[in-house]
């Protein structure tokens, strides 16, 4: 063997570069401080790194959103103190107006002042932040509150918006903010729920009562005639008997047609007990469908009837090549493909009978229609093969809906009897609605009492000084309530604020360790490299330094 | 006298054998740095012995041969080895093209999937502001013209291999006919006894640059005949019989033929080695499936945002709009829609188009009661855009990946990829550069061995002229005695 100049040169030149390559992606690191520059740097890290950036972002979206939040809670704040200071400055006008021997010209001075206030309650109705009503729900663009010309004191009716001194033209959705990744916050209240007292859901439903009271929601239904009575009573202050209001008689309990819960929900609403009952859908979980051992070739197929409100929508798994295989999603495919089934999606959707289906949490369940139909449910098997098994959780079953039930006045309601577990409620007292009131009307009515000098007649006009001094106490605690939930929300916020800040640290912290070069390491990798690259150098100078030409 | 004329003879033929060695050495020495070259050597012999009564005397020396160092050993791993070495070597552009569109830094396609709903979530904060809704078109824009870019990019790396596949055909093909030739010349050389050096390095260098660019094998028959085989055996030399390789292009597709004798054969990706085989995997296997997820990524994106969007109610109370253009292969039957397949997946994100313009159908907020009476959207209702805002992180592609990350495993495959290719390629350089120290170690020119060469032949030389100069002294003398 013998060394040639090729060999030499080759080696020196394959080495240099190898140096030159390595110098060149340690001053990349050291110029750009980061040892992740391609995809190959770090084939691992690449994920780990694309979802840290993701979180980063929305945790800037987070931030940014909550300061927005923050900002227009502190905005609301300032207008609800200005209605409290309303209703207290109303208050002390009302207490000035009856203890006082006053002149009706007097009164008429007190009265035009609680006017005066009523437009600076007004004012602060229709605030607005950006350009936009805060207190108008969804309907930003819109002037939430005016007077209303109709109103005439002799028409006010409770139950109907339209007699009321003032309209309300927003509507009742909060504007829900995401602050924290799945945390929803309504960053802003309603008009209906601030000055006019009526929640949010009540008004969803849009109609009167609106002063509604606790509600109850039953439990499963099981039909059939109860032996004893259910008794509804006065449950202001439960004597040791209480006053029965209404009774429903056991009997009518037994079912007669195709909508038990409507029927039971129905019984209260007509019985005069002061109770109002919305029937609920029933919901049952038919579980993941374990079919087995079905062929297709055979002709196996599963059949399932779904029966409501007296319509039957029957559908039938026969195998994989129909796109309904026996398996929930073949199921899914089957339901969405019945006569007039709507909103159908890959995992949901609603048939023709009022039944909405959904197997996206890996099982087949089943909501009935909204009036509270029952479902009845019978499935079959064909099979041929003589290996086909399986079916939905509970057999063949129907389903009832349920109901709620909740005081419709301000007055508490006793609910008694024996057998009431027959129709999925205990014996309970049922708060009726307290502490909510229109604030406009409180403030009409008193402007109206004082006007006439109506100190203690509740059927003169405003319904009397007195009565209304009390709704004024009443609705400056409402707004007292409003205001303090704001806070609570607003200190949500704030800490939910910090959370994010403490976050967005650890997640540069995360990103950096993946992403950032250890600085020091690469500088003195670079000084290694470079010695290296000198030591190279030299030693190819001096190949050429010595040559056998030298010596001839 | 005649045995002086004998010596006299003895010293020409020492003189042009030393003459003839410093030539071939001097001719080493020229070729150091030519690559292939094999040293040279002469062969001497001395001639037939001449009876001199009872003894034999030499007659001098001759060259019988110049023959060149060569180990068959040797040169079949570096043939071997050129193949892996030309694989690897191919792959590294298109993958360091690949790493550059599937970039890891800030600004990629992820941070645009990001920016599009991060824009969403802007809006939820002000529904009804017309600047956000327009950031949203725009973002969305940007999204799809990068999803658009990237399939782009991708299609032009795969024309660029195909380019470079094309432009190498024609010096196989006549690389091939070389071989070809030089075995007809050393054929006709060596069957005369004489040896073809030149031509024998010259047709290993060819073989060897065969072997790196389309993985062909070669072996020599009995005639020193060099046949060249592709890797399942297809020939593309037979004795002085070249085959040629030709192309055939359908629109974007670039097929490889092999044209033996008349028959017309495919060259199939098997058939293949050394750059040839890596480039075409990467064109019909690697990029592809790059495609194919980019296209899922694109159709999901596309479809669940329009599900979603479709779902709520826009600004001017409108619904059902859709964001961006339902994806080419989108099923024509259902809802419900069965599970989408690479069929309903493919071109999705060449035709990625945002198709909303007027930025108050953007539906942020819940789809209107269907009525009777129609109901209307309020302009501050949110709801819809919160739920479209969720769906970047919340949806999950095969209930697996989030839309960002299909697109780390995608960038994590190339990251891969590339980096084996590097190991790979720094492996097989390795290999190469030990084998070719190892064959100039047996063949190849060192000048130091030359130089002492030529040492040894002017001695030698100097030594015959003595010689001469000595006989010619002795035959003055013999010819002075008589005067």
């Amino acid at each position: 063997m013998k060394v040639t100049e090729n060999s030499t040169y080759r080696l020196m030149q394959t080495n240099l570069d190898r140096i030159t390559n390595d110098m060149f992606t340690l001053r990349n690191q050291g110029a750009t401080g980061l040892k992740l520059n391609k995809p190959s740097d770090d084939p691992g890290a690449i994920r780990p790194v694309l979802t840290t950036r993701t979180q980063l972002n929305e945790n800037a979206r987070y931030l940014e959103t909550m300061g927005q939040t923050g900002d227009k809670m502190a905005a609301t704040d300032s207008h609800l103190s200005t209605v409290e200071n309303v209703m207290v400055r109303v208050k002390e006008i009302a207490i000035n107006a009856v203890n006082s021997g006053m002149s009706s010209e007097d009164l008429s001075t007190l009265a035009d002042e609680v006017d005066e206030l009523k437009n600076e309650l007004l004012a602060s109705a229709n605030a607005m932040i950006d350009g936009k009503y805060i207190f108008a729900g969804f309907q930003e663009n819109t002037k939430p509150f005016t007077e209303n010309p109709d109103y005439t004191p002799a028409d006010y009716d409770i139950n109907d918006l339209n007699t009321w001194p003032y309209l309300y033209h927003g509507d009742n959705n909060p504007t829900q903010l995401e602050i924290t990744p799945g945390e929803f916050m309504e960053a802003n209240l309603t008009g209906n729920e601030v000055f006019f007292g009526i929640t949010n859901e009540i008004a969803a439903s849009g109609t009167p009562p609106y002063y509604q009271g606790e509600t109850v929601t039953s439990g499963p239904l099981t039909p059939g005639a109860l032996a004893d009575d259910v008794r509804l009573t006065d449950g202001a202050a439960p004597p040791a008997t209480p006053t029965v209001i209404a009774t429903i008689p056991g009997a009518s309990f037994a079912p007669t047609g195709t909508n038990y819960a409507g029927q039971v929900a129905d019984l209260f609403n007509l019985s005069g007990g002061g109770l109002l009952a919305t029937p609920v859908p029933s919901t049952v979980d038919l579980g993941p469908l374990s079919l087995s051992g079905f062929v297709e070739g055979a002709g196996d197929a599963y059949n399932l009837d779904i029966t409501a409100g007296g319509s039957t929508i029957s559908v039938a798994l026969t195998g994989p090549a129909a796109n309904t295989d026996y398996n929930l999603q073949g199921m899914a495919f089957a339901l969405g493909s019945s006569t007039n089934a709507t909103n159908v999606t890959a995992t949901s959707g609603t048939l023709d009978n009022g039944v909405s289906y959904d197997i996206s949490s890996g099982s087949l369940q089943l909501t009935g229609p909204t009036d509270g139909s029952e479902i009845t449910l019978t499935e079959s098997i064909t099979n041929i093969s003589g290996t086909a098994a399986g079916g939905i959780v509970g057999g063949n079953q129907t389903v009832y809906g349920t109901y709620t039930i909740a005081p419709n006045s301000t007055a508490d309601v006793g609910i008694d009897g024996t057998d009431l577990a027959g129709i999925g409620i205990s014996i309970d007292t049922l708060n009726g609605a307290s502490g909510r009131m229109d604030l406009f009307t409180i403030l009409t009515h008193t402007s109206e009492a004082i006007r006439a000098g109506n100190v203690d007649d509740i059927n003169g006009a405003g319904g009397s000084i007195q009565t209304q001094i009390d709704n004024l106490e009443v609705g400056a605690n409402q707004n007292r309530t409003q205001r303090s939930s704001l806070g609570s929300k607003a200190a949500r916020v704030d800490t939910a604020m910090l959370h994010q800040e403490d976050a967005q640290i650890d997640l540069k912290q995360i990103l950096s360790r993946y992403q950032d070069a250890d600085m020091l390491q690469v500088f003195n990798d670079i000084v290694q490299k470079e010695t290296a690259f000198q030591a190279a150098l030299n030693v190819t100078s001096r190949v050429s330094e010595i040559s056998i030409l030298d010596y001839f | 006298m005649a045995g002086l004329f004998n010596a006299l003879n003895a010293a020409r033929t020492s003189l042009e054998v030393n003459q003839k060695s410093i030539e071939i050495t001097g001719n080493n020495i020229s070729n150091v740095n030519t690559e292939g070259y094999s040293r040279q050597e002469a062969q001497f012999e001395t001639y037939p012995a001449m009876n001199f009564g009872d003894f034999f005397i030499g007659q001098g020396v001759k060259i019988t041969d110049v023959s060149r160092n060569h180990d068959v050993f040797i040169d079949q791993q570096i043939k071997q080895k050129a193949i892996d070495f030309g694989l690897q070597d191919a792959l590294t552009r298109p993958l360091s093209e690949l790493e550059r569109v599937f970039n890891v830094t800030e600004d990629n396609l992820s941070t645009d999937i990001d920016n599009f709903f991060d824009s969403l979530h802007e809006l939820s904060t002000n529904p009804s502001d017309l600047v956000q809704r327009n950031n949203v078109i725009l973002q969305g824009e940007v999204m799809a013209t990068s999803f658009n870019n990237t399939i782009n990019e991708l299609n032009n790396i795969k024309e660029n291999i195909n380019d470079t596949l094309a432009s190498k055909i024609d010096t196989i093909n006549s690389q091939i006919t070389e071989i070809a030739d030089l075995n007809d010349r050393i054929y006709s050389i060596e069957i005369h006894g004489q040896s073809a050096n030149s031509a024998r390095d010259q047709r290993y260098l060819v073989a060897k640059e065969l072997a790196q660019t389309i993985g062909a094998q070669s072996y020599e028959d009995a005639n020193g005949m060099l046949a060249v085989v592709l890797p399942n055996g297809l020939p593309l030399v037979q004795g002085n019989m070249p085959m040629s390789i030709s192309a055939e292009i359908q629109g974007t597709q670039l097929d490889l033929k092999l044209h033996a004798g008349g028959v017309v054969r495919d060259i199939e990706l098997k058939n293949m080695g050394g750059e040839f085989q890596g480039l075409v995997d990467m064109r019909d296997n690697f990029i592809p499936g790059l495609m194919d997820d980019l296209d899922k990524l694109a159709y999901e994106v596309s479809t669940q945002v329009n599900f979603q969007h479709q779902a709520g109610g826009a600004l001017d109370s409108s619904t059902g709009n859709l964001f961006f253009s339902t994806p080419p292969n989108f099923p024509t039957t259902g809802p419900p829609y069965p599970t989408p397949t690479a069929a309903e997946y493919k071109d999705a994100a060449r035709e990625m188009l945002v198709v909303i313009s007027d930025a108050s159908k953007i539906a942020a907020g819940a789809a209107p009661d269907p009525g009777p009476p129609v109901g209307t959207v309020a302009p501050g209702d949110n709801t819809n855009a919160l739920t479209l805002a969720n769906i970047g992180t919340n949806y999950l592609i095969g209930g697996v990946d989030n839309f960002n990350s299909l697109y780390g495993k995608m960038a994590s495959r190339v990251g891969t990829e590339s980096n084996q290719n590097l190991l790979s390629l720094k492996g097989a350089e390795d290999a190469m550069v030990q084998l070719e120290n190892f064959r100039d170690g047996l063949v190849g020119v060192s000048l130091e061995e030359e130089m002492i060469n030529i040492i040894q032949y002017q001695r030698g030389f100097q030594s015959s002229a003595k010689f001469l100069s000595t006989v010619d002294e002795m035959m003055t003398t013999v010819l002075d005695i008589k005067r």
